[in-house]
């Protein structure tokens, strides 16, 4: 009876891991359909050229920094030189310990205005506001600590934009990601929200703020976070645009309607995750009032970041990320097979539940007793072959999605490139895969604790080309 | 079966991998050999396009022996941008191929793909059985929005009824790319337009909007109209036809737009008055710096950190505004203009002494001044309209009560900060 449980315990498993990939593999079908349609669409498209005069709508970037001295003066020159004509970059430096505004105000020959604005989200107080002598389009606010939340709703305060576009302090944008991201809004008005796509700088040489020739990272833990990083964005995301839209645009890197997200409130100071939290506030907030709040995420249009490089640092962001995702579920539980909210209440926000945050518990569960079963023998061994299988197809999933994005958008066009990442693709199974559930309950245990800090981050870095 | 469910999966592992390595290797062979054949024809079609006759004869026959699919995508992009002699030898280089005859073909073709290659190549056919008409009444957006954009002023002045029916397209790029052919087919198209304005309807404020950027003042009376419209968005958008320029004559009614009910047209009015350059509307736009609407207040802020030196003495005047939004105001302008010039901030209140000043009995009656009671400091109010004519007599009026105030001892003349202490 014992044994025949612990069987159905390895079943349920393998089973578990093998839907997750059929699910994969129905996202990277609705992401190609959804690249074919997004190619053929700004294949003939007007708006590059119109994007190109002073008319085009004024984007306020903004730029959250807490302890970046190492490279916010890189991420705002990157900025400062996109070819977006209409352009103001707001750095925020949340009460850095470190001197992130000294090193700015350096860089730029910044000078201290006074902090006048207009505060329709309330944030920390503010301690002065400094404008560069060298380049207008710079305004740094120099605030007491709130965290990235309390220092977005300080930037889109003194924003000038009718868009703002949030980033992280260590993320360089590519020329023309402006551009292709402002789209959305003029061609469909109910756009709130879009998001790029983030991928990771480590070890590629930057030079002038720009990524020269982006590499596999050499280090093992950033080049499976690559493969990740692709999966996640090139397939993850761009297979929601067909199904409803999404519900998440990362943080590092996303445009926003300025007047939508101060009519939402701002970003949710007590929220883990604030970048899920407002888009999910925003898309609930339309279907409640009666105002379609679309949210679209843009493959090509790309910004780098760096990806942590130590277990320790992963593992509290991973951890961080799984509390923001239980946060949202919580905030927003009234939504989950809800019809009232459409293709979110009775899809985005489901799969968010079932997959994204039942996942790490029942393999972690799943996992555990079939080992203890096995130790004790009362699981047939035979059932590790059902496991090995079901890692198999996860590795055949993340390499289809590299030959995707391979083709698409031509990421890593060499040979040795293409060989590490598919060991890296069947490392991740075996390896990366578990650890990351271990990060996810520790978050989930966080959580259930109240921890709400965000830990630091260690920077390296940019490297220069 | 336990088994043979691994072996299924590894094999698929393997048999992916063996896929991606194969294929995107030879993805990378196609692309190099691809962009080797392209920087080739690239080189000539350049020297064809933009080099000497002589050079241009010589290697005419090599780029009309391109594969038709490289020469078109390599001039596809380029199409658009080109004018005068380079667009003549395109033409030329169309008209000596097949490709003209392929374009007229793919402009009749049932697939809206190929309608818009043909679109977007249309004004390189010479031809006069070429149907342009057809690609404007095209059911798909994109082709029409095309075949609008690629148009050459000459062939948007032939098109302009078309164009201006485009104007209501339900397509936004449609509407948008006939806006700018009407623009570039310029005095040609301000007839029809004219025609469209006194009809009103729909599109009036997409027409509104060209006829702003046509600078043409036979348009001011149509423009003057919507100034009165019902309608805050027509009139917000006949504040920006001003503005665009048709000439001193719109500043009167711009300045009884600054009086509106609506904060959109005010701020439109006075962001107008900026791009106008129009000095002697100073005071007026000043006073909109108290106004209710952050909107009002920040273009008034903007428009008098346009206008230069005088803009700056009102803004300097506003720092002991009793109203502490137009204080505000006026401090982060001054901030913001001492930024961009490297200087130190404007000083604190307190250290600068404005003297009262009295109403100028000479001059043109530009302010009211009333006194501050508690500071003892004048302040600025909007003038009448009917008051503000002569703009040399309102900038002299102006420079007198100013001068005192900053020591000065002639007139500032343009540039922003120009006169200001700081």
């Amino acid at each position: 009876m014992i044994s025949q449980l612990f069987d159905g315990i390895a079943s349920v498993a393998a089973g578990w891991v093998i839907c997750l990939n059929l699910m994969q593999l129905m996202m990277i079908v609705s992401a190609m359909v959804e690249l074919n349609r997004i190619r053929q669409r700004d294949r003939h498209q007007v708006w590059r050229r119109l994007l190109g005069s002073e008319l085009a709508p004024r984007i306020s970037v903004l730029v959250p920094a807490y302890s970046e001295e190492i490279s916010v003066c890189d991420t705002v020159r990157g900025l400062l030189s996109l070819s977006y004509p209409n352009l103001e970059v707001v750095v925020i430096n949340d009460g850095s310990p470190d001197d992130t505004a000294g090193v700015l105000i350096e860089a730029f020959d910044l000078r201290p205005v006074h902090p006048i604005y207009q505060r329709v989200v309330e944030t920390a107080d503010i301690k002065s506001i400094y404008r560069s002598s060298r380049e207008p389009r710079l305004v740094l606010v120099d605030k007491f600590n709130g965290g990235k939340a309390d220092s977005l709703n300080a930037g889109i305060n003194v924003a000038s934009g009718e868009l703002v576009c949030a980033i992280d302090a260590d993320t360089l944008v590519a020329p023309d990601a402006l551009q292709q991201l402002v789209s959305p809004f003029i061609t469909r008005p109910d756009t709130v929200a879009v998001g790029g796509t983030v991928r990771l700088t480590n070890d590629s040489p930057v030079r002038g703020a720009r990524i020269t020739n982006l590499v596999v990272p050499k280090k093992p833990l950033p080049a499976l976070q690559a493969a990740e990083y692709v999966r996640a964005f090139v397939v993850g995301r761009l297979a929601w645009n067909p199904l409803g839209g999404n519900l998440i645009i990362s943080g590092a890197f996303g445009v926003f309607k300025r007047d939508a997200v101060l009519a939402a409130g701002g970003y949710e100071k007590s929220s883990i995750g604030e970048d899920m939290e407002l888009i999910v506030r925003l898309r609930r907030r339309g279907y409640e009032t009666g105002q379609k709040a679309w949210v679209e995420f843009l493959p090509d249009p790309v910004a780098w970041t760096e990806a942590p490089e130590s277990a320790r640092v992963l593992a509290r962001q991973r951890n961080r990320w799984q509390r923001g995702l239980m946060d949202v579920l919580i905030r927003h539980k009234k939504m989950i097979f809800n019809p009232r909210y459409g293709s979110a209440g009775m899809l985005s926000m489901p799969f968010f539940f079932v997959v994204e945050f039942m996942s790490p518990i029942v393999e972690a569960i799943s996992l555990t007793l079939l080992f203890v079963g096995l130790v004790a023998g009362l699981v047939d061994p035979a059932s590790l072959w059902v496991l090995a299988a079901a890692y198999g197809f996860g590795a055949t999933i993340t390499i289809l999605t590299l030959f995707f994005d391979d083709l698409a958008f031509r990421s890593y066009p060499k040979f040795r490139y293409r060989l590490k990442l598919i060991g890296y693709a069947i490392v991740e199974q075996i390896i990366y895969r578990p650890l990351t559930i271990v990060w996810r309950l520790w978050g989930v245990r966080l959580f259930l604790m109240g921890r709400t800090e965000w830990g630091q981050q260690v920077r390296k870095g940019f490297t220069s080309s | 079966m336990r088994f043979g469910l691994f072996v299924i999966a590894w094999g698929s592992v393997l048999g992916m991998s063996l896929i991606y390595i194969v294929v995107g290797g030879m993805a990378d062979l196609a692309q190099r050999l691809l962009a080797r054949r392209r920087a080739v024809a690239v080189e000539k079609i350049s020297v064809l396009l933009f080099e000497s006759e002589d050079e241009a004869a010589a290697v005419f026959e090599e780029v009309a022996d391109l594969p038709r699919r490289t020469l078109l995508s390599l001039i596809q992009p380029l199409a658009v941008d080109l004018d005068g002699q380079a667009r003549r030898r395109l033409q030329g280089l169309v008209a000596a191929t097949a490709l003209q005859r392929f374009i007229r073909r793919r402009a009749k073709s049932r697939r809206w793909r190929k309608r818009v290659q043909a679109a977007q190549l249309n004004y390189l056919v010479t031809h006069p059985d070429f149907d342009r008409r057809a690609l404007l009444n095209d059911a798909h957006a994109l082709v029409r929005a095309r075949a609008v954009e690629s148009f050459t002023a000459e062939q948007a002045a032939e098109h302009v009824p078309d164009l201006i029916r485009l104007l209501q397209d339900e397509s936004l790029a449609v509407r948008i790319s006939a806006q700018r052919a009407l623009i570039s087919a310029g005095s040609a198209a301000v007839t029809e337009l004219l025609g469209h304005l006194d009809a009103g309807g729909g599109s009036s404020l997409a027409a509104l909007e060209v006829a702003g950027n046509l600078s043409d003042t036979r348009l001011t009376k149509a423009i003057e109209r919507y100034t009165r419209d019902s309608d805050p968005a027509a009139r917000r958008m006949a504040c920006q036809a001003l503005g665009n320029g048709v000439g001193s004559e719109g500043i009167p009614m711009l300045h009884r737009l600054l009086h509106d009910d609506e904060a959109d047209v005010k701020a439109a009015a006075i962001e107008a008055l900026g791009q106008l350059g129009s000095q002697a509307s100073v005071v007026l736009i000043g006073a909109a710096l108290g106004d209710r609407a952050f909107l009002v207040r920040r273009s008034a802020g903007i428009a008098l950190d346009t206008l230069g030196a005088p803009g700056h003495l009102v803004l300097r005047r506003h720092l002991r505004d009793p109203d502490r939004y137009a204080r505000d105001m006026a401090r982060q302008m001054l901030d913001a203009a001492a930024a961009r010039r490297g200087l130190d901030l404007v000083p604190p209140i307190g250290t600068i002494e404005i003297p009262v000043v009295e109403p100028v009995a000479a001059k043109p009656q530009l302010v009211n001044t009333t006194q501050d009671g508690s500071s003892g400091a004048s302040v600025l109010i909007a003038p009448r309209v009917a008051d503000v004519s002569d703009d040399q007599a309102v900038l002299a009026a102006m420079w007198d009560l100013m001068a005192p105030e900053i020591g000065a001892a002639e007139p500032p003349h343009t540039g922003i900060g120009e006169g200001d202490p700081a």
